[in-house]
């Protein structure tokens, strides 16, 4: 309670709240929020601005923008939690196994680690694109590969610093299973840095499988997708610029959203950055 | 120097490594590689003809020592797509990449260090809060809509400059933007709070209590070692700037790496995707090996390492 109260006391953090909520709650009622079904085309109407029947104006093909903005973020929440789950989790496993085992299997865990993580993120999305090939699905598995190396060295420090504590081998000595004392002390103890780190993976995953979206590389450009909005929108930029706006804002505010929430919980956690 | 030349050596295992995986790209790709290369709708004979001319019926470790040693040479064989010689097409578009990148970096640096300085000296002032609300900005929004709003304002709207192509030093300017505008973000952020951090030494204190004035103490002071952390961060930010060109490239229909890359992969071009890959981690790879010596050469403690 006193953490949520500390957290609540950070006027930005509330911001970044306010933000996801609406975010979750329009990916949660999409259908009772968005005028339309994204995929209806109205050729009669494309290109159209903004008005009392399409909110945010119509794309080149007549689909309302404003549900496909409302149904993107639908496909985001599906982002962000598909690569938390797959990233997030193989991640935190190799930075358990090498934090609480230490020796070779560290050695050698790291090394694979360091070596992923001197490429940027989009880079080692690509590469892994180019094995699995494009689409939403390939997006969504590459970025989660591509954020384990970070979730994996911070937790590995995390329980390597959280090991050292007098209780830990006082559990010892009082005889505890090597994985009691790692799920009952190490890592409830350890989740603060993972914590801030999963809210900031939410907001990396949904800007690179926006980005991927953008180069024609993510999710297939007729489904509502953020990025692959933008993509579309790229060739009106000069004639009707208001089409790329309103994605771009989603994307922003939900990613803004999540940042300043990662910010927040890491003052109030009192977390260092790695 | 026992330092450097160990990041010497590891820096060449990293490269060695990435080498055997973007070599086994073609292998791990579903269905038969001479198929890949052969094209879609080959026949049969024209298959076989590939792999023996492509020296795929070889066992793996003879095809890697074939595909590395001609790569070593200058050899990065010949597009799918084109019929070319990869490498020419390869330096052309790196060197307009890089030129990309190196004027993002300045960029970034000048404003990021600028506005870092400036708002940990006013802490808690208007400019404090104004170049915190700009950082954090610029890390969220997308750079491909920063590239896309700033056309839309400058070029369309305001006529100011031209919004594709790399023909005049002006249509430089918004790809620049485009491009270091978050790592712009990213340098401002550290800087800030290493400055901040600095300040609150002792040492700081006791230079204060010396009687020296506020700008020698901040300069020789505080920057100085502050600097560590920040070089550190404008070292990773170079390499994830060229990462970022991808998208700033495709924005602006820019000629460089990145949108080589992404043809390629559209393309399934797959000699160009091995050859852009292998190209871009080695940068990443030069790059850090670059960033970890000035680190030791910044960082007197780092003498024992």
């Amino acid at each position: 309670m006193k953490f949520l109260k500390r957290l609540l006391s950070n006027k930005l953090a509330v911001l970044g709240i306010f933000f996801i909520l609406i975010f979750l709650l329009a990916s949660l009622f999409a259908p009772l929020i968005a005028t339309q079904d994204y995929s209806e085309m109205d050729l009669y109407n494309v290109l159209a601005l903004p008005s009392a029947e399409h909110l945010m104006g119509t794309d080149e093909m007549g689909r309302d923008i404003f549900s496909g903005i409302i149904y993107g973020a639908r496909t985001s929440v599906l982002i962000g939690v598909s690569v938390l789950l797959f990233g997030g989790l193989v991640g935190t496993a190799i930075g358990i196994l090498a934090g609480f085992f230490e020796g070779k299997l560290d050695m050698v865990l790291m090394r694979i680690i360091d070596t992923l993580m001197a490429f940027p993120s989009i880079l080692l999305a690509m590469f892994m694109i180019a094995i699995i090939g494009t689409g939403l699905k390939g997006a969504i598995v590459a970025v989660s590969i591509a954020t384990v190396p970070r979730f994996a060295r911070i937790v590995r420090s995390s329980v390597l610093k959280t090991k050292k504590n007098e209780y830990v081998d006082a559990c010892r000595v009082l005889g505890q299973s090597n994985m009691k004392i790692l799920f009952r002390h190490i890592l409830p103890n350890g989740m603060a840095p993972i914590i801030v780190q999963a809210t900031l993976t939410f907001s990396e995953a949904i800007l690179i499988i926006s980005g991927l979206g953008f180069l024609g590389l993510g999710a297939d450009p007729m489904s509502a997708e953020w990025g692959a909005m933008l993509s579309n929108a790229r060739a009106y930029l000069m004639t009707k610029p208001h089409i790329a706006i309103f994605p771009g804002i989603a994307i922003a505010i939900t990613v803004l959203g999540f940042n300043l929430l990662g910010d927040g919980l890491r003052d109030t956690l009192d977390v260092k950055e790695y | 120097m026992k330092y450097v030349m160990k990041r010497l050596l590891s820096a060449l295992v990293v490269v060695f490594l990435t080498s055997i995986i973007v070599f086994c790209i073609v292998h791990l790709i579903p269905g038969d590689p001479a198929m890949v290369y052969a094209g879609a709708g080959a026949k049969q004979e024209q298959v076989e003809n590939v792999r023996i001319e492509m020296g795929l019926d070889k066992p793996l470790v003879v095809q890697y020592i074939h595909w590395a040693g001609g790569i070593l040479q200058g050899d990065f064989g010949t597009s799918l797509a084109t019929k070319q010689p990869i490498l020419p097409v390869l330096m052309d578009k790196f060197h307009n990449t890089f030129i990309l990148s190196a004027l993002g970096i300045v960029f970034a640096v000048g404003f990021g260090l600028l506005l870092g300085i400036v708002s940990a000296l006013k802490h808690n002032s208007f400019i404090d809060l104004i170049s915190m609300f700009i950082a954090i900005i610029g890390i969220s929004m997308p750079i491909f809509w920063v590239g896309m709003l700033l056309v839309m304002v400058f070029s369309v709207q305001m006529g100011w400059f031209p919004a594709t192509g790399n023909d005049t030093w002006v249509s430089y300017i918004l790809p620049t933007i485009t491009i270091g505008m978050n790592s712009m973000a990213i340098i401002t952020r550290m800087t800030r709070s290493s400055v901040l951090e600095v300040l609150n030494e002792d040492y700081m204190v006791t230079a204060v209590a010396k009687g020296l004035r506020g700008r020698t103490v901040i300069l020789v002071h505080a920057l100085k070692n502050a600097m560590i952390p920040i070089v550190t961060t404008i070292g990773m930010q170079f390499g994830y700037l060229m990462g970022g060109a991808v998208l700033t490239e495709t924005v602006f229909v820019y000629p460089g790496l990145g949108r080589y890359l992404v043809d390629s992969l559209t393309k399934r071009d797959y000699p160009a995707i091995q050859a852009s890959i292998l190209l871009l981690a080695v940068v990443f790879v030069v790059v850090n090996f670059i960033v970890d010596s000035t680190y030791y050469k910044l960082d007197p403690k780092m003498k024992d390492a």
